[in-house]
């Protein structure tokens, strides 16, 4: 009976099983065994580590790493926290909240593909709306080719992703609504003013899914590509450059076995973010009941 | 039931014997990316159409149609890779190499030198971009390509100037033309400013030699060629002295093509190919362009000339495959479909055709004005695609931006570029 019980068992795993090898441990497993290999149009020949001895010695994989650090930087500093800000703020139900939350979580169902041919037009040089707001409003000496300069082309592209913060706002809401009434009022007793009551009681008890969109927002950074394909790829002179984009150029000089050494390094930097942030933020531990 | 299955199987055995062709026809597959706007659309349809009618029964060709160059070359490497090349496979020069490099493309030479007449009907540097130092041809070219410069007549005029014979002019004009309120050239940072510097370069003294043969890919040296930084640094006075336009550095061809079309722009690099779009064939252009157009060579008097910038090739490994696909190829070279090419997508192809003169009449004056002129030019030299190797030409479009505004010297760009191969 228990035998049945057992087989009954893997049969029902089984097909959640096969997905997870198809579409994730053998992938996982080609991306690992290949980036030891020379792999192109000639096929596989083994070399060690030379993939990624190359791509530490490799001043674009240099690029890369720093410009996808200040993208997680921007990630965790500001993405996240704006959206706690917002949804902190939604959450007190002024007039007019329900607007405002559709139009923050708008441009979430607008695919980043589209956003990014709208911003191309957006910071054009010479036809674009920010320089000729800034030549409306006698700014002509900040105009430049935003895109384009080494020296704003991370920032403008950052820029148009910052403020997305819609999906996050939204589930740090269904959160802020969970949190038992009765502290509020407890606290509104004992004369907390309503900031108080934000950051002694609704922000530490955000912790938990702080930390979840933490986690998605430095794993959506790290992966993050169709933005930076569309509009500058990667460029000017690596300005742009991050992981996946390094990862499409090696791909693209037909190098798989570099693409996938640094398909690797995003693996890796993932699994250690996942980590530290669970760790940072204790997610999973519960601090009412 | 059992009767009329009988039956059926025997009516369907005696159509095959009464039409043995039927059974015998073989099918290949052409994974194409001639669809949709893309210029060379018309002459691919034509294609297949006189191909399939001309082989009636014996050989039928269908297509995979893969919309996008970029996606094309994507796919093309991935079923290079897994062993599943289609039958044809038709691309540039660096989509032709990277197949070279597979391995898994077939030697046309054979069947060349088993026809002399086709192989006699190809201008004798026609192979020269396919062919393997062990006399190996992976690819076989179909164009013979002239790529100069296409200037606005109308703008020139109101500015009150001649086109360009020389570099000290071009710069001169670029100055009449922006005070007369046009954009001198359009370029976008990738192709059309490629095109820019194989003109700057392959017109310096030595720099055609240079273009032509610029060396193995991993030992090309470009800091010490003088042709190549002067040809170079002319390239960034063309940014600096703002003879280009604003978003210069896009990558994105439409961004200088659209310039140029809407008679916003007042010269532009490109091929033959861009003829159709100038006459508004699938193109908005500004009203009465295409009479306004005229195509001219480079100042220094110079012209791009490319054959085989495109080649097909074939990934088959069946023996049946192969021999409809080298049919195809006999057709595709034929005179009647480079006439069509011609016709059709203003483009030559790389066999001595003598076209009648009521056939050349019928080919726009564009394309008959750029091969006249060709004629008499000092410098003819390929252009970048074809000299450099994939990895130098994206490296350029990397770091172009931060040369042509001033953040490094012409040293460092270039040897960035030499440590990209």
């Amino acid at each position: 009976m228990q035998r049945h019980f057992g087989f009954s068992i893997f049969l029902s795993l089984l097909p959640a099983l096969l997905l997870f090898a198809t579409f994730l441990a053998l992938p996982f497993f080609t991306i690992l065994v290949t980036s030891f290999f020379e792999w192109n149009a000639r096929g596989l020949t083994f070399n060690g580590g030379a993939n990624y001895l190359e791509l530490w010695d490799s001043r674009s994989f240099t690029s890369a790493i720093r410009n996808t650090a200040i993208w997680v930087g921007a990630a965790v500093l500001l993405h996240v926290p704006l959206a706690v800000l917002v949804a902190i703020i939604l959450s007190r139900r002024l007039r007019g909240w329900k607007v405002f939350r559709t139009l923050f979580f708008l441009p979430n169902i607008v695919s980043y593909s589209a956003l990014a041919i709208v911003f191309l037009g957006f910071y054009n040089a010479r036809y674009g709306a920010l320089n000729m707001v800034l030549a409306d409003i006698g700014l002509e000496h900040l105009q430049t080719d935003w895109l384009f300069n080494f020296n704003t082309a991370l920032y403008a592209l950052i820029a148009t992703w910052i403020f997305h913060v819609g999906l996050y706002m939204i589930i740090i809401m269904a959160e802020i609504s969970s949190i038992p009434e009765d502290l509020y009022e407890a606290a509104t007793i004992d004369g907390a003013s309503e900031i108080d009551q934000d950051l002694k009681i609704t922000l530490p008890l955000l912790r938990n899914v702080i930390g979840t969109c933490m986690i998605l927002t430095v794993t959506q950074s790290l992966i993050y590509f169709e933005g930076i394909f569309l509009t500058t790829s990667g460029g000017p002179a690596n300005a742009t450059l991050n992981l996946s984009m390094a990862t499409y150029r090696a791909f693209e000089n037909f190098d798989w076995g570099e693409a996938n050494a640094i398909g690797m390094h995003i693996l890796t930097l993932g699994v250690v973010a996942i980590i530290v942030i669970r760790r940072l933020f204790r997610i999973g531990e519960h601090d009412f009941d | 039931m059992r009767r009329h299955v009988r039956h059926f199987a025997a009516t369907a055995a005696c159509a095959l014997f009464a039409f043995p062709a039927l059974a015998q026809e073989t099918e290949i597959t052409w994974a194409t990316f001639w669809v949709g706007t893309n210029p060379l659309q018309p002459w691919g349809e034509r294609l297949i159409e006189g191909y399939n009618s001309t082989f009636d029964g014996q050989f039928h060709v269908v297509t995979e149609e893969i919309p996008g160059d970029q996606a094309y070359r994507d796919k093309l490497r991935a079923d290079s890779v897994a062993n599943a090349l289609p039958d044809l496979i038709t691309g540039n020069v660096t989509l032709m190499r990277d197949m070279r490099d597979s391995g898994r493309v077939v030697n046309l030479m054979p069947f060349l030198e088993a026809d002399p007449e086709w192989l006699a009907s190809f201008y004798d540097d026609a192979f020269d971009n396919y062919i393997t130092e062990d006399g190996e041809l992976y690819a076989l070219p179909y164009s013979r390509d002239y790529i100069g410069i296409y200037y606005n007549t109308a703008h020139f005029e109101a500015a009150g100037i001649d086109y360009p014979t020389t570099w000290d002019e071009f710069f001169a004009a670029c100055r009449s033309l922006s005070e007369a309120g046009f954009v001198p050239m359009a370029t976008e940072g990738n192709w059309t400013t490629r095109l820019m510097w194989a003109n700057m370069i392959g017109t310096q003294p030595g720099g055609a030699e240079w273009m032509s043969n610029p060396g193995a890919p991993g030992d090309i040296e470009l800091t010490d060629v003088d042709a190549v930084v002067a040809g170079t640094e002319l390239l960034r006075r063309m940014y600096t002295e703002g003879c280009t336009n604003e978003d210069a550095f896009t990558t994105q061809y439409s961004t200088g093509a659209t310039l140029f079309l809407q008679a916003e722009a007042s010269m532009i690099a490109n091929g033959p190919w861009m003829i159709p779009n100038i006459m508004g064939v699938n193109t908005e252009t500004a009203d009465g362009l295409g009479e306004d157009i005229a195509y001219g060579l480079s100042p220094g008097n110079g012209l791009i000339i490319v054959t085989g910038e495109a080649g097909f090739a074939i990934g088959s490994q069946d023996e049946a495959e192969i021999e409809a696909s080298v049919a195809f190829l006999k057709y595709l070279t034929s005179d009647e479909q480079m006439l069509n090419q011609a016709n059709l997508v203003s483009r030559f192809g790389p066999t001595r055709v003598n076209f009648t003169q009521e056939q050349r009449d019928a080919l726009s004056p564009m394309l008959l004005s750029i091969v006249e002129q060709s004629e008499g030019i000092d410098h003819a030299f390929p252009h970048t695609g074809i000299a450099l190797p994939n990895e130098m030409i994206q490296e350029f479009i990397n770091t172009w931006p931060i040369y042509a505004q001033g953040q490094i010297d012409t040293a460092t760009f270039l040897e960035i570029l030499e440590d990209a191969q």
